[in-house]
Formats: structure tokens, C-alpha cells, sequence
């Protein structure tokens, strides 16, 4: 109950910050028909439009940013002072990490699923029709991957400064390798297989094969992955928080 | 008298540096005691081993008869930290940082809602419990801060440098506080930089410097020990001519602190002593325009004891 009331706090400090708020609500949107704007003329007239291609990438990158918003909602100077408190309460530390864990990922859960939906009935994107579902399931399971990655950031380097900057590394390679925002076949055999390393590629892959193909053979691997890595994160963060960081 | 705190041997490093080097004492039951050390003395540390945030290397502490290491939960139920920094939320109400902070020890309904009046009465902010602390002065953030640490009603209350830059009159509210969380029962340890703020509220003072002890006691037997000095301070005019190692030689001066103009040199009270400073200053080519003498105070017996004075 403490927990939930501790979650609830954090929820409602994220939607106090209107940086975050807005990165993960309206800018989704932004980038997608931004990018599908300047791009409709490369994708002619097949079956799949800019705005269909980006409309995947773009929340698949929104989500992947959840990292900065776990980051911020964490160890953010404001809200890290403010959490000195909880160090000094009668809490268990794993409750402190993992109330900021399920905070932003409530709140990119919410967001994304939101926003799949205007984009798929609203803007007519193609999500998939039938299969949108599967598609939340992706798009949730790597913001539950990006809120523990970002959380876990925090607690190894202890400041959200270092967090954040060091986790845009990982956010620019997997986004870069995993086709965000061109495909990377056309840059040789050995950039392809690098590409395999992001889960953003995974992500599209999975996702297009799903909306175009009716082809599930990826899901269960791509959730499974995402939902190990983010156990593999909360490990992390038990084994490294050291809630004196809160103190310095 | 129940001894509320009880620490023997305690040690705590940073890589090589000791921060914590070996004290021991213990406080007693509604005493307020005031620690005082420039930076880096160990009191942080001290402080944070006591509010169960940081673990010691070696020693023994106790804590209102509960293990520091085994029972940090039951610890941590029963005291209250007061930190350096404001920790509090700016974008909610008063009441809802207090509500929030003193529902992390377990209180709900009626009783939450009695502690935190209580707890805002207590600070002075109670008309402003629906202000948003972004609209307080420095002095009522600092209020709210001690008011979110003492709603529990903690038997032991930590406050790490409570009164770091406010107003007199904040101050003077913080200080009465204090002093009636005391009549209520509780135990207070009391850090700051403020001489003034130690030498009104405290019953027993302890001074640290470079992780240990040097002093403990009441103001009274502190400057007992040091009742023979005297300090003197000159408004020099040519302090770059000034050799302090000279005045250090003379027999009977105990320290020497120059800063800008002020020449700060404590010594025995001895007539000798002090034509032997004098003769000195004018041999090295330094007029004075003013000077002025101080019997022992808090403030000499800490420069006597650290070599520094409290802000260095």
C-alpha cells in the first residue's frame, strides 16, 4: 500500500514536469508527422506510407527515450532532494528504485497506448487494424525495458547528469543501427549484422512483420528479450543503489 | 538519566582519508547537544553513520537501545533528520510535502492528519499549509523542512545545519522550536556553523575536527579549560610585511589567524605576552589603527582547540 502510494507521488511528479510530460505525450506526434511529411515523396504509392513507416519508428523511438524520463523522475536535483527523505524513512531501498521504475512506466504505457490509438483510428496510420494490440504489447514491453535501463543508469552512476549523458549513447546506437530513420542494408553487410545488436530492430522488424505479413514469429522473442533485459536492469539497481548517493 | 545514543570506537574511511577516526560518547535523554567542527571535520559523516544511511567500518552504536547494523529499521522509525539541503517538493502544498513525508513512516487517517497540523503548528507555517513552498521565503522553506523530519514524532532528531542563510527572525522561530520539541522529550544532535545558535540551545557541546573528539562537555567547562587566555584582534595596515610565524614564537601565544586586515592572536594573559605582540607588530612596520581584546569564549576555546575558526 505504501508502495502504491510512493508509485502514485512519482506518477504525479512526472506530470508536474511539463518537459517530460510533453516529450512523451505531444512530441511523439510531432515526430511522426514531421518525418512523414518531409519523407511521403521517397515512399510512392505502395502499400506502406511515410507516415506508416514513421509512425512505428517514431513511437518506437519515443519509447526507447523513456530512459531520459526514468532518469529525470529519479535522481532529477529537484525531486533528488526532495527523495532524500525516503532514504531516511523506514523503507526498504528497493522500493525506492522500483516506485520510479513503475511511475514512468505507467505513464509511457499510458502515453504510447494513447497515442497508437489516435494514430491508428484518428490519423489512419497503419498500426496493424486487428493486431494494434500486439503492437502495444512491443511498444510497452520496451518502455518497461527503457524505464528499468534508465533507472538502473541512475543507480550505477548515482547522479542523473552522468545517467542521462551516458545513456543517449546507447539510446543514438540502437536508433541509429536499428533503422529509425533509414535502413541500414543499404550500408554494407557488416552494418547489417551490427544492427542486429539493437533491439530497436528487433522492434521494427517484429512490429512490420506483424502489420504487414500477419507474421508473429518474432513477438514472443522480442517480449521475452525486452522482459529479461528489464529483470537483468532491476538486478542491477538492487546490487549497485547505494542510497547514500541521495546524501552527497 | 536513559541514554538515548550510545557510540563507542566508531571509525568510517573514504578510500584512504579517515573521516571517522575512533570516537565514542553517548547523549542523553532530552539533551540537546551541539556539534560543532569546520568542514571536513567528520560531523556528515557522523551524522549520516546516525541516521542508518551510511554503515561504519568499525565501532559499536546504539541508538535508543537498537543496533545501528542488525535493527536499522526500528532506527529509522524512531528518529528524524533534519538535512542540510531543503528536501522538499516545491510544486505541492505544505501539507501535501508533510502529509507525503510523514506517511512514509506508516500513519494514516486521523492521526496523519493530527501530526501534520501538529507539525506545522509547531514551525509556524499552519496558515500557509496551502501555499506552495515556491512562494515561501528561504526561512519558511527552511520551517517546512524541520516540520516534514519532526511530524513523526521522532525520539532522536538529527539537524544537519537547520539555519543556513535565513533571517534572524526564521532563525529565532527554529530556535524556540527546538526548544520545545526538547520540552516534549526529545533528544536533539544539533550541528551548525552558527557559535551563537550552540552557545543558546545546547546543554553539552562536542567539537570534532579531522574525524575525532577534541572537546565535549558544557559551554561552561570548555572555557574553563581555556580561562587563563585572552584573544586579541588588530586592524593592521600592512599585513604583506607581516611575519605570522614571528608573533607564533613569542612565549605565551597560543594561535595566530590573519584575515585581510584582521590579526586574530590568542595568548596567555600575561602583560609580557602582550608587549612582546605589540613590539613585534611595530618592529615588522605594522601600524594598528584599532585593537581590541576578548576573554575566553566558545569561539576561542574552538580556535584554541582546531586552529581555525567555525567557517574556515
Amino acid at each position: 500500500m505504501r508502495f502504491l502510494r510512493i508509485a502514485k507521488f512519482d506518477f504525479e511528479n512526472i506530470l508536474r514536469n511539463p518537459t517530460l510530460l510533453f516529450s512523451n505525450t505531444v512530441m511523439p506526434l510531432i515526430l511522426i508527422g514531421l518525418m512523414g511529411f518531409v519523407t511521403q515523396s521517397f515512399f510512392g504509392s505502395g502499400n506502406m506510407s511515410s507516415y506508416d513507416y514513421y509512425g512505428v519508428s517514431m513511437i518506437t523511438l519515443s519509447a526507447l527515450l523513456i530512459i531520459m524520463t526514468a532518469t529525470n523522475a529519479f535522481m532529477e536535483e529537484r525531486v533528488k532532494r526532495a527523495n532524500i527523505r525516503m532514504i531516511y524513512a523506514p523503507i526498504p531501498k528497493a522500493e525506492i528504485y522500483l516506485s520510479k521504475i513503475l511511475s514512468t512506466y505507467i505513464l509511457g504505457t499510458l502515453s504510447f497506448s494513447i497515442i497508437l490509438m489516435i494514430g491508428q483510428y484518428l490519423f489512419h496510420i497503419n498500426y496493424g487494424g486487428g493486431n494494434l494490440p500486439y503492437i502495444l504489447l512491443l511498444v510497452n514491453m520496451l518502455v518497461l525495458f527503457g524505464s528499468c535501463f534508465g533507472t538502473m543508469m541512475c543507480c550505477v552512476m548515482g547522479d542523473e547528469e552522468k545517467a542521462s549523458s551516458i545513456s543517449q549513447l546507447p539510446v543514438l546506437f540502437f536508433s541509429a543501427f536499428g533503422g529509425i530513420f533509414f535502413s541500414v542494408y543499404g550500408l554494407g553487410k557488416t552494418v547489417a549484422a551490427i544492427s542486429n545488436l539493437s533491439p530497436v530492430k528487433w522492434i521494427l522488424e517484429c512490429a512490420f512483420r506483424i502489420i504487414y505479413d500477419n507474421d508473429f514469429a518474432l513477438l514472443l522473442p522480442v517480449t521475452f528479450s525486452l522482459f529479461g533485459a528489464s529483470i537483468a536492469c532491476v538486478i542491477v539497481c538492487q546490487l549497485t543503489f547505494k542510497p547514500e548517493d541521495f546524501t552527497c | 538519566m536513559d541514554t538515548i545514543v550510545s557510540v563507542n570506537n566508531l571509525e568510517k574511511s573514504y578510500q584512504s582519508k579517515k573521516a571517522v577516526a575512533g570516537i565514542s560518547f553517548s547523549i542523553q535523554k532530552g539533551e540537546i547537544l551541539g556539534l560543532l567542527g569546520p568542514n571536513g571535520a567528520g560531523k556528515s559523516t557522523t551524522i549520516n553513520i546516525l541516521a542508518t544511511v551510511l554503515s561504519p567500518d568499525n565501532g559499536e552504536v546504539q541508538i535508543l537501545g537498537y543496533d545501528l547494523i542488525r535493527e536499522a529499521k526500528s532506527i529509522k522509525k524512531r528518529i528524524g533528520i533534519v538535512p542540510q539541503d531543503i528536501a522538499i517538493f516545491e510544486e505541492i502544498t505544505a501539507e501535501q510535502n508533510v502529509r507525503f513525508f510523514v506517511g512514509l513512516y506508516g500513519f494514516k487517517g486521523s492521526k496523519l492528519n493530527e501530526l501534520v497540523q501538529e507539525a506545522l503548528d509547531l514551525v509556524g507555517l499552519y496558515d500557509k499549509k496551502d501555499d506552495k513552498p515556491k512562494t515561501f521565503s528561504g526561512g519558511m522553506k527552511r520551517r517546512l523542512n524541520i516540520a516534514c523530519a519532526i511530524a513523526h514524532r521522532p525520539k532522536l532528531i538529527i539537524m544537519d545545519e537547520p539555519t543556513v542563510g535565513i533571517d534572524p527572525q526564521s532563525r529565532n522561530h527554529i530556535l524556540e522550536s527546538i526548544k520545545v520539541l526538547r520540552q516534549r522529550g526529545a533528544t536533539i544532535i544539533y550541528s551548525t556553523h552558527y557559535m551563537e545558535e550552540v552557545e543558546t540551545i545546547s546543554d553539552r557541546i562536542m567539537i570534532m575536527n579531522e574525524g575525532r573528539i577534541i572537546a565535549v562537555g558544557k559551554k561552561e567547562e570548555l572555557i574553563q579549560n581555556i580561562r587563563n587566555e585572552i584573544t586579541y584582534t588588530f586592524e593592521i595596515d600592512s599585513s604583506n610585511q607581516l611575519d605570522e610565524r614571528q608573533i607564533s614564537q613569542i612565549v605565551g601565544v597560543t594561535n595566530v589567524q590573519l584575515y585581510g586586515k584582521d590579526l586574530t592572536i590568542t595568548s596567555k594573559k600575561s602583560k609580557d605576552t602582550l608587549n612582546g605582540i605589540v613590539s613585534t607588530l611595530l618592529d615588522n612596520g605594522c601600524s594598528f589603527e584599532k585593537m581590541t581584546s576578548k576573554e575566553a569564549s566558545l569561539e576561542t576555546v574552538f580556535l584554541d582547540l582546531t586552529g581555525r575558526r567555525l567557517r574556515d
